[in-house]
């Protein structure tokens, strides 16, 4: 703050300018999420109608063993004649075929269509029998330990021109606990209501107004108004947003359950002369329990609902939809996670006041920021987004099957910070191999860089362009390249590394075996040679600029060559080997290159960052790989922090 | 020329059906594509594209349109060739050019150790190539992920039978089909014919040659080979009746066959002494190249780097009776995207590119082992190729699921602390397993 203090304070309609433009920027930003959210509702009750229908049709197969009933086409027809006809574009019911030789399945079916069609698979369903393929594959898994997700059963695209959704669902029909084939529906989100959410607007225009009066009336105290609004604001958020929040997803459960129930009945209404006996999975759908009594006017008890939503195999035989499957489509109206939007809007509002500092700076000098807005842009688009990419990924969870994000909270970190015992390397030793390995490295880098600058910084040296030359190239060669270079030099029994040890008369050393010294020896040598280089150059500028005098000088008061280098070099070089320690650290920290080339991570070698592509790439974990770097990145800003610190404080002791 | 036109002849003989296709139901485009019915001419010998009898082009009719798209479409597809293999694609691509189809093919080379990354980027954003050629193994993740389109509809039975059968069941994941099977991949034993006379047929004889040619002061060894990666261990797994992963994603790294296997191994290095540690992939060339090894266990790809050197190759030794060692089977295929805005081009070309006239260059310039069956039947391959095709037939289609992927490093980690370590087989691989699992259970599907 006390950097501002030259400038000059805005007045006071510049002031409720740049408050009114930030507000009403602030305010058409929430009010575009809150329309998303609300259009995800919409998505969510879809989806689940389309499950249902789906999920109807296989009921209604079922029941005939595997074939289409009367009651299916009674339904069909019912489906058609409903109020939401035209949403509802395609239902089918498709029968897997049958493997050939390879175990490919060939020769699906349409057992029954909405449109009366049967026969061979049409065109327009070709990709519902590749479903099936997939689906019965995954049941056979299923049947075994696996369950199948919700996820796997809907896809929800963009329909190509009309900025509509299509929504597919599918659910399998299973007779004797065989899976005999698919029926699906696909639905059509109808256009989004033009209608947009008013009562933020009202609530700006109420901040905006306190704003202007208090800036009237208290036309010197900016700041006092600026932070009484914003209370006021913080006061009336956290009780304000949680509770509209809760209040649609509970509208919104409610309705969805209401679409659900009426297709159900729909179908029961044929199936009653069917079936003798209900259906047992049929709670698995309900959004949460109490929701579920309250409609379903409850002898079950919520246990029961649980049970039946666990119930899997057996003479029951149904595709288990993971009871977690609700909370996980839920999981982003989580009023808990609004909270903390408003939370974040909340921080947001108050960067108001630098904001509007900013807005003045332009104003008073607008080339300056025409220059740096390319830098600006670039950073936002290459540092900026993929940085808050990656910290929201991290809470997550990513299935491979499915190809789908489940939201985790923080369970990615709390996995890392308290791993099991199944867990092969774990954090904290993966941290204690970082911490030793940027620790020995950069001080192997220093002593070796800052002693070769010495060296040739000597006045009297021949030759020392010729070494500044070759002692930098190992700084100009690609890292990589180095990399398979030493790896290949430490390789065998007749390797290199050993032939020189042996030269020693020291026995040859298996390299790259599984012992951990074996390995980061290794490693350490080819960073070592990696680093030095940038550590010498950095050194031997600051060592060029010493003026001689300062060194005549202390010759002639009869200092020695120690306290020479004790009280002129080491205090001069400071200012410049500092940042350049810090800077090392960092990269060394995160030296991928070297780990993954050389050691190969072998002996319990890897660093933090090796470790995270190996979740990523390997084990297709990314919301924990993300994790890891949200890690890695808290790390490395502690360790910034307190390095700026620490070179603040003795800078502040040298002046 | 001559060449083109009987590539042409052959094609037409090929002929075309029709069918409307498919695409997924929310996908974007369901656009009229057509399906390919191809009458399978009984498989076709193939004479050598090079001497082509004369008048070939004259002796046929009036071409029948060879495509049934319409529209000028041009078709990208990325591969991972380099040097003589890039080229025989090359050649293969301007044959299909020769044929004046509305179809243009635009290659593009991406790295090897990027394909995965690129093709996970791109696709997604609509940028990615119609389609890709790419070893089977990621074809599981790739199907997961939604990239590959499901050629169930596009093919029929019969169509498939023209491919080495082990080679297509290499391309079925989850009961569709994601490819069309073009080369495979497996190690076998290479001999220094200067050295070994008769190649061994069990592993007792091979121990016994290998002492022979064993001198570890001259850095000498009978056998090398990289023991410490699952991929050339896996022929012993597979010999003493092990599995790595089975068809429902069951790991065995701890059972009585792997445990058996591994000490195999370890005794070629530490009891026999006929084996180095410590080997890597560049090493095993050199070694034989520089005349050090007798024999070492290498794919068709090492043969491109041999120089100066009269080898054999032959099947790898039994292991017991009756028990020969097998090993990984990798097709490398030409798979379809899902969302490639022209499927039915994109089609026609994965059918040209895996004909077996296409194959026939590809043999003859690529040195490729095809799959296409009639190939073999012909005087193209030579006995190298000959050798890799016997023992392809003895070798266990590596699993494209995604779950394979989890088991190469705990996997490699396990040999390497038995073979490079002081651990012992038991211990090691039952830590792999129990790490296997737990990063199977993590990685999701699973709580």
């Amino acid at each position: 703050m006390s950097t501002a203090g030259g400038l000059r304070p805005p007045p006071n309609l510049w002031r409720i300018v740049a408050f009114t433009v930030l507000l009403g920027a602030t305010t058409w930003i929430a009010t575009g999420a809150v329309t998303r959210w609300e259009r995800g509702l919409e998505e969510d009750r879809v989806i689940h109608r389309a499950l249902a229908y789906a999920r109807a049709a296989a009921r209604l197969t079922e029941s005939g063993r595997g074939t289409p009933t009367p009651h299916l086409r009674a339904f069909g027809n019912a489906v058609g004649a409903a109020e939401d006809a035209a949403d509802v574009l395609r239902m089918v019911v498709i029968d897997t075929g049958t493997a050939d030789e390879f175990g490919v399945r060939r020769d699906a079916r349409t057992l029954w269509a909405l449109d009366g069609t049967s026969g061979p698979v049409a065109e327009l369903d070709q990709g519902v029998a590749d479903k099936a393929n997939h689906l019965q594959s995954l049941f056979e898994d299923g049947k075994r330990d696996r369950p199948i997700r919700l996820t796997q059963l809907v896809e929800v695209a963009a329909e190509p021109d009309a900025g509509m959704l299509r929504v597919a669902a599918y659910a399998p029909i299973v007779v004797d606990g065989e899976l005999r084939g698919l029926a699906a529906a696909l639905l059509r989100l109808p256009a989004p209501d033009p209608e947009r959410p008013t009562a933020i607007w009202l609530l700006a225009l109420v901040v905006l107004g306190m704003f202007v009066g208090g800036t009237w009336l208290l036309p010197d105290r900016g700041v006092i108004v600026t932070i009484g609004v914003l209370a006021a604001l913080a006061l009336v958020l956290p009780v304000w947003v949680p509770s509209t929040v809760d209040k649609t997803v509970r509208d919104h459960l409610g309705e969805r359950a209401d679409d659900m129930l009426a297709v159900q009945a729909k179908a029961d209404t044929h199936e009653a002369v069917a079936l003798v006996s209900p259906v047992p999975d049929r709670e698995v759908w309900s959004p949460d329990g109490a929701l579920r009594l309250e409609r379903v006017a409850g002898t079950e008890s919520p246990d029961a609902i649980s049970q039946g939503a666990e119930r899997v195999g057996g003479e029951t035989a149904s595709v288990h939809i993971h009871p977690d499957v609700d909370n996980e489509l839920n999981g982003a109206f989580d009023s808990g996670v609004l909270g903390w939007a408003a939370l974040a809007a909340l921080l947001l509002g108050l960067c108001l006041l630098p904001v509007a500092r900013l807005l003045h700076n332009i104003r008073l000098d607008p080339g300056v920021y025409t220059y740096v807005s390319p830098a600006v842009i670039g950073l936002l688009v290459l540092v900026i987004v993929p940085f808050v990419t990656g910290i929201g990924l991290s809470f997550y969870r990513y299935h491979l099957e499915g190809n789908a994000y489940e939201l985790i909270g923080f369970g990615n970190f709390a996995e890392i910070l308290a791993p099991d015992e199944t867990a092969d390397v774990h954090f904290w030793w993966t941290l204690g191999v970082t911490l030793l390995w940027t620790s020995s490295n950069v001080i192997l880098h220093v002593t070796i860089g800052l002693g070769l600058a010495l060296l040739l910084n000597r006045t009297r040296l021949h030759g020392k362009k010729l070494y500044r030359v070759l002692l930098v190239l190992p700084w100009a060669v690609p890292s990589y390249i180095t990399a398979l270079l030493w790896r290949s030099m430490f390789v065998g029994k007749q390797g290199p590394v050993n032939s020189v040890l042996g030269g020693l008369g020291i026995s040859p050393v298996s390299w790259f075996d599984d012992s951990f010294w074996t390995n980061f020896i290794p490693n350490l040598v080819t960073n070592t040679w990696l680093g030095f280089p940038f550590m010498m150059v950095v050194a031997l500028g600051a060592l060029q600029s010493i003026p001689g005098s300062l060194y005549e000088a202390a010759e002639l008061d009869g200092a020695s060559a120690w306290d020479r280098f004790r009280h002129i070099t080491v205090p001069l070089l400071k200012p410049a080997l500092l940042p350049a320690i810090i800077l090392g650290t960092i990269w060394t920290f995160n030296m991928f290159n070297v780990i993954y080339l050389v050691s190969r991570g072998a002996g319990d070698t890897e660093i933090l960052i090796t470790e995270a592509y190996r979740a990523f790439h390997e084990q297709h974990r990314h919301g924990y790989a993300a994790a890891y770097s949200v890690m890695i990145f808290c790390i490395l800003l502690a360790y910034t922090a307190v390095t700026t610190r620490v070179t603040k404080a003795s800078e502040g002791a040298l002046a | 020329m001559r060449r083109l036109a009987l590539l042409t002849a052959l094609l037409v003989l090929t002929g075309c059906g029709e069918r409307k296709s498919s695409t997924g139901w929310a996908a974007q485009v369901p656009e009229g594509a057509l399906r390919f019915v191809e009458q399978q001419v009984e498989a076709p010998k193939v004479t050598p594209p090079v001497e082509p009898q004369p008048d070939a082009a004259e002796a046929q009719p009036e071409p029948e349109p060879v495509s049934k798209v319409t529209e000028p479409t041009t078709i990208t597809l990325w591969h991972a060739y380099r040097a003589t293999e890039r080229k025989a694609l090359e050649q293969v691509v301007e044959a299909f050019h020769a044929l004046k189809t509305p179809i243009t093919v635009k290659l593009r080379v991406v790295p090897f150790d990027a394909f995965n990354d690129k093709i996970k980027v791109v696709v997604p954003e609509d940028r990615g190539p119609d389609v890709f050629i790419f070893a089977h193994d990621l074809a599981g993740a790739w199907s997961e992920m939604g990239f590959l389109e499901p050629l169930n509809a596009w093919t029929r039975p019969e169509h498939m039978a023209k491919f080495i059968p082990d080679t297509v069941k290499a391309m079925v994941y989850r009961n569709a089909l994601y490819g069309l099977p073009m080369n495979f991949k497996c190690v076998a034993l290479f001999y220094n014919k200067a050295l070994v006379k008769t190649p061994p047929a069990t592993v007792e004889a091979m121990i016994a040659e290998a002492k022979r040619h064993t001198d570890a002061e001259e850095d000498k060894f009978g056998l090398v080979y990289e023991s410490t990666n699952l991929y050339f261990h896996a022929p012993w797994v597979h010999g003493f009746g092990g599995t790595v992963l089975d068809g429902d994603d069951k790991v065995y790294a701890d059972n009585e066959a792997a445990v058996a296997a591994l000490d195999f191994a370890r005794s070629l290095i530490r009891t026999h002494e006929v084996t180095p540690s410590g080997i890597n992939t560049s090493m095993v060339s050199g070694y034989f190249n520089d005349g050090l090894a007798a024999m070492v266990i290498n794919g068709p790809w090492m043969r491109g780097e041999l120089e100066g050197i009269d080898y054999g190759v032959t099947l790898l030794p039994a292991v017991k009776e009756g028990q020969p060692a097998r090993p990984f089977l990798g097709v490398e295929a030409i798979y379809m995207n899902k969302r490639s805005p022209s499927k039915q081009a994109a089609f026609e070309v994965m059918r040209f590119l895996t004909s077996d006239a296409a194959a026939a260059i590809r043999v003859r310039v690529g040195q490729q082992t095809v799959a296409n069956k009639a190939i073999w039947d012909g005087e193209l391959v030579d006995d190298v190729m000959r050798a890799f095709r016997a023992q392809s037939k003895q070798a266990v289609v590596m699993s494209s699921s995604p779950r394979m992927q989890q088991v190469w490093t705990p996997y490699n980690g396990a040999l390497l602390s038995v073979i490079a370590g002081e651990a012992r087989p038991a211990a090691a691989l039952g830590k792999a397993q129990r790490q296997i699992e737990a990063d199977m259970a993590r990685a999701g599907g699973g709580q």
